[in-house]
Parts: C-alpha cells; structure tokens; sequence
C-alpha cells in the first residue's frame, strides 16, 4: 500500500523536478529592429528600473538610416517622477563635433527635450548612413513612479535637401523609479 | 498327561472372575466435601465433583459412589462438610467399605484460592498424603486445579494435556506451549545434536515464557503414532506432531560444522497456521564447549527476549547472528524500483528461476543504457543553454546592428539546441521513470514465492489443530492475494 502511494504521489514529481527546460531568453535589444520598421528611432535600454534619487542614463538611437543629415529629437517623459540632468551629444555624426552642431533644449514642465543635431555642409559624402546614437539622457528619479519615454510626431529625419526621411518605428521607453 | 482343551477352557471361564478379582484389587476412595472458606457453597461442591470425577481417570482407585455416601452420612445423622477430622473420615469410610478418604478445604484470600486435600487411610486412621495448591486467578480456573489434585493425591504425575491447559489459564496467559523437535545433526553427531537439543529446551524452559513439552512424552507420543523423531524434520510433520501433543508452537532446527565454524539454525513456527513464527540463524566460530552458550542464547531471543548478562558473558569465539528476514513481493517491487533488475536479483537468489536471472541483468543493462543515454543527452543540453545564455546577453548589450544580428542567430540557434535536447533528456526521463517502474512492477508480480512470503498465502487443504476446540480440523484456505 506504500509502495503504490509512493509511486503514485512521489514519481510524478520527481519527474516534474527534473524535467529540464531550456532558458526562456527575450530578443529584445532595442536596437534590433525587423528590417520592415527601419528606419527607426529608439531608446537604449528602452527598460530601465532605478532607485528613487539614482541617475539613469538613456541613449537615443537612429537606426538604420539612409542618407541623413539633420535629426530633430522631441522626447516627453513624466516630469513628476523624473529630472534631466544631462544631455551629450552621440557619434552619429562623428566624433569630431566640428562637423556637427547639436543643440538641446529642455525643460522638466512639462517634461520635454528637444534635440537638433544637424550635419555641416551639404555634399553627398557629408550624410551618414546605418546607426549610429544621436545622444545620451542623464534622468535622475525624483519620484517612485513610472515614467514613459516617447518621441513626439515633431521628431524627423532629413536629409541634404531638407526632405524629412520616414521614420518607419519610434521606440518607447520606461523608467521605473523604485523606493529604496 | 494335560488335557489342553480342559485347561483352556477353565482359563476361559475363570477370565471375568480374573478381571471382577483385579478391579476388586484396586483400593476405593471416598471424597468428602470439602470446607468452604471465603466462597460460597455450591462452587466448593462443583471443584469436588470435578476432583471426584477425575479420580476414575487415574485408574489407581476406585471411587466411592457419591449417593452411597450421602445415603451413609444421612443415616450417621452428619454433614459432610461437618466432617473434617481423621477420626471422622476414617469412620465413614469404614461404613462404606472405604481403604480411603479424601477430605479437604477450598477458602479464598483476595484473589488466591487455596486447596487443601488430605487422604486418610481408614484401617489405620492415619494421614496418608496431602497436598495444597495456591491459585491467583478465576475460580473458574481451579476446575483444572482440581483435576490435577486427583492424579497428585494418586500420587500421580498428571497428563501433559492437563498441564497444557494449566498453562493457558489466567495466571500466565503470557506463556507459550512448545516442543522442540530434535535438531538435525549436520556434521556432528546425533548425540551431540541431542545434547545441545536439550540445552536449548532447558534455556528455553528458563525463560519463563514457554510452556514445554516433556521430551519423553513427546518421544512417547511420536512413537505411539509411528513417527521417528529423526526422520521428522520437514515442518509439515512436526506440525502433525505438534498437533498431536496440543502445542501452540513446534521448534525444529539444526546444528551443522563446517570446519571450525558451526551454524546453528532454529525455526519456530505455529502449528494451527503452519507459518514460521520466527527464524533465527548463527554462525559461531571458537572452542565447541562455547556451543553451548550459543544455544542458550538462541534460546532467549527464539522467545523474543534479550539473553541475560550471565548469560553473554560467557560468549566464546566469534558470533555472526541473524534473523533472516521474510522476503515479500514488496520488498522486491521496492528494489527494483530503485535499481531495476535488483528486485529480480532478490526473488532470483530465493527462487532459483532462470528467468529471473535472465531479467535482473537485462533490466539492469536497459536502465543502465538509458541512463547513459540520459546523461549525455543532459550535457548536450546544458552546453546549448550555457552558450544561448552567454550569446544572448552579448546580444543585449551590442549597439552594433551586425553584431546584434549575428548574436540573435547564434543565441537562437543554440537556444533550439537546447530545446531539443530538453525535449530528449525529458523523455528519458519518463523512460527510465517508465524502466522503473515496469521493473518494479515485473519484480511485484513474479515476487518471491508463497512459500517463501508467507505459508498462509496459499489456497490449500490443510490438517490443524485448533487450540480451541482441542481438536484437529481439516481447513481449507483461499489466497485472496
């Protein structure tokens, strides 16, 4: 009578313990995007959970552009949980800051950051194409709360001629700002 | 010149005249009523009478008839129980033509009955014998008393069945009737065999929780029924003669030698059922007279009791002591379980089946193979998921959109790997979960035999006995298992 409550009740679960599976992994780099939404614009990491009075920094991507010379950037976020406390210029358009201008304004009310980022000259070799980062965000979290990244329809892409390029996909992104 | 024919003829004729003549031989013997102290009247009466009619049993007196005796009493103007002194018995016995009177009392102090019977011899007036027995128990338990009191006035010793009865009264209800067989002598002699036979009885008697048997009565009984104690060795017949003496257990074993080393190995099983009640086996190596101890020991523990300190600190030599234990289909069922293939290992080395040895192998391999099969099947599997995981978290943290992809195809690729295997280690899981079980199910199912399970699990035709009522009956029994 033991032995069968014993191989009724205790085997199954043995089996369940050591079934295995294979890790569930999530594909979700922001900067992956189908080749059928490009180009895009996106935040890296688009997931982001800080204490509350941490810094986080959020890089703005262009990706898979054609042929760009001119970006504009308007991004809302919730300026009741957080704070910009910095804005960097990205590579996109090279190191040498030379060839570029960029230009940020932000204000915390009611919580929006405009980036123009403008490629000098106008030759053909003088756009850039593929990904590259337009610039980094340094948000710090005043608040517990959630908090969404989001480009506004103001954001665009041009190229030499100052024709606005698709954006095909804009990213969102989250700021989780967690009690200590 | 004799005329035989005359001569037989008177011998005829003088044959009842013979018989009348011995059965006048034997003495007569009246029994008074005995005095009641402490209980009442007629249970005084009813232990007489049982004390009187056992006396016929004896066959060493003859019996006063009872309604003779009072009819005397009555005439002499006395009461039985008025009675008690010598003088009196001796003069009421000379009036019924008496040679002896059997008086006495019966009184009860708390729970302890004692009787006190005295014998007269009515020519001389004298006291010739007296006995006093003291009982704790019922009173229905000194009817027995009574009886025995009949054959000890006789100055007899009383019937074993009568003493067997006296064991299973109320006062030691604890205690067990057994005989013990001859042990079977194997490599020493049967002297030496008897010797240490009634070693173990004397140990056993000690113990204090085995009612014997007399060897010789037991000797006397087999021999009356034709059996000989030394071709008794299977269980089915000491059970036949266990059921002829009334016992409740029978014990038969045997002592062999290999070399310097002696085995000894005693059975005790219980005659109603057949069953073995219990095993023991020991192995002894050292001088023989350390043998003996052996034995005594064996003696205490075949009773379920720890051998005294006096006792085991006479051991000698080395003791390997075991009970071997019952093998059941469970206990298979629950090896094989375990490890496939040993479950038919147990039943193979008390069957002796060839398929069984066949199998055990067989099981063993197949789980091994499978378990073999498992392992690699598992390492496949942790290696994918090790470089999935490690690939996919370089694929998190690249910003280059190449090596982004390049990293999204090798980490799914191993990531699919890994499912794969999964999904193979899984199932051989469940099989060698399923090898487990099925071996454990074959190892239930062709499980140790009856026999070896238990002597009651077979449907069978069987002569008892059955302690109640004191009788063998013919049983048959149906294995619902």
């Amino acid at each position: 009578m033991h032995l069968t409550k014993f191989k009724i009740h205790f085997l199954p679960i043995l089996i369940f313990l050591l079934a295995c599976q294979a890790t569930e992994l999530d594909y979700d780099n922001p900067l992956d995007v189908p080749s059928d939404e490009v180009p895009a614009i996106v935040f890296e990491p688009s997931i982001e959970q800080i204490p509350l009075l941490s810094s986080s920094l959020i890089n703005v991507f262009a990706v898979e552009v054609e042929n760009v010379t001119g970006i504009r950037a308007e991004i809302t976020y919730d300026n009741n949980i957080l704070q910009v406390s910095d804005v960097a210029r990205g590579d996109l358009f090279g190191q040498n800051s030379q060839n570029s201008l960029f230009f940020v304004n932000f204000q915390d009310n009611p919580g929006t950051i405009v980036i123009d980022y403008f490629y000098l000259g106008n030759s053909e070799s003088q756009s850039v194409s593929g990904t590259g980062k337009i610039a980094s965000i340094l948000f710090k979290g005043n608040a517990v709360g959630v908090s969404g990244l989001e480009f506004t329809s103001k954001t665009e892409l041009v190229d030499k001629d100052d024709i606005q390029i698709n954006i095909r996909s804009r990213g969102q992104g989250n700021i989780d700002v967690i009690q200590q | 010149m004799i005329n035989y024919k005359k001569f037989k003829n008177t011998l005829l004729k003088a044959l009842p005249i013979l018989f009348m003549g011995s059965l006048f031989a034997q003495p007569t013997v009246a029994v008074l009523d005995f005095a009641a102290n402490g209980l009442p009247d007629y249970e005084v009466e009813t232990l007489v009478e049982r004390l009187r009619s056992e006396i016929p049993n004896t066959k060493a007196m003859r019996l006063v008839d009872r309604k003779m005796l009072e009819n005397i009493l009555k005439e002499q103007g006395l009461q039985q129980s008025g009675c008690t002194t010598e003088e009196c018995a001796a003069e009421i016995g000379e009036l019924l033509g008496a040679q002896f009177m059997i008086s006495g009392s019966v009184g009860k102090l708390g729970s302890t009955f004692s009787v006190d019977a005295k014998m007269v011899s009515v020519s001389t007036g004298e006291m010739t014998r007296t006995k006093s027995v003291s009982f704790d128990g019922t009173v229905g338990g000194l009817l027995i008393e009574m009886q025995i009191l009949a054959w000890e006035m006789m100055d007899l010793k009383p019937p074993q069945p009568l003493l067997l009865q006296r064991a299973g009264g109320d006062g030691v209800d604890k205690k067990v009737t057994v005989a013990v067989m001859d042990f079977d002598p194997r490599g020493i002699s049967m002297l030496e065999a008897r010797t240490l036979t009634d070693r173990f009885a004397t140990e056993l008697d000690a113990t204090g929780r085995a009612i014997l048997v007399d060897r010789r009565s037991m000797n006397e009984v087999m021999q009356e029924q034709g059996f000989d104690e030394a071709g008794c060795t299977s269980e089915e017949c000491a059970a036949e003669v266990g059921a002829l003496l009334g016992v409740e257990f029978m014990i038969n074993g045997a002592i062999g030698k290999l070399g310097d080393t002696y085995t000894i190995d005693a059975k005790m099983f219980e005659v109603a059922t057949g069953a073995a009640s219990k095993t023991k086996n020991a192995t002894y190596t050292g001088p023989v007279d350390g043998l003996i101890t052996e034995i005594e020991i064996l003696a205490w523990e075949m009773m379920g009791l720890k051998a005294p300190n006096t006792l085991t600190k006479k051991r000698k030599g080395t003791i390997v002591s075991e009970t071997p234990k019952v093998k059941t289909p469970g206990g298979a069922a629950l090896r094989s379980l375990l490890i496939p293939g040993w479950g038919q290992h147990y039943n193979f080395s008390s069957s002796e089946n060839p398929s069984d040895a066949t199998k055990r192998w067989l099981h063993f391999g197949m789980d091994a193979a499978l378990i073999a099969l498992l392992g690699v099947s598992y390492q496949a599997f942790l290696t994918s998921d090790d470089d999935a995981v490690a690939t996919h978290v370089n694929y998190k943290s690249a910003t280059d959109t190449q090596q982004i992809e390049s990293y999204r195809t090798t980490s799914l690729g191993h990531n699919e790997d890994a499912k794969a295997s999964a999904q193979q280690t899984n199932i051989l899981i469940f099989a060698v979960a399923a090898m487990h079980l099925y071996s454990s199910y074959d190892a239930f199912t062709n499980g140790p035999s009856d026999g070896q399970a238990s002597n009651s699990k077979k449907s069978k035709f069987d002569l008892v006995y059955n302690p109640n009522l004191k009788q063998p009956e013919l049983r048959f029994s149906i294995a619902l298992d």
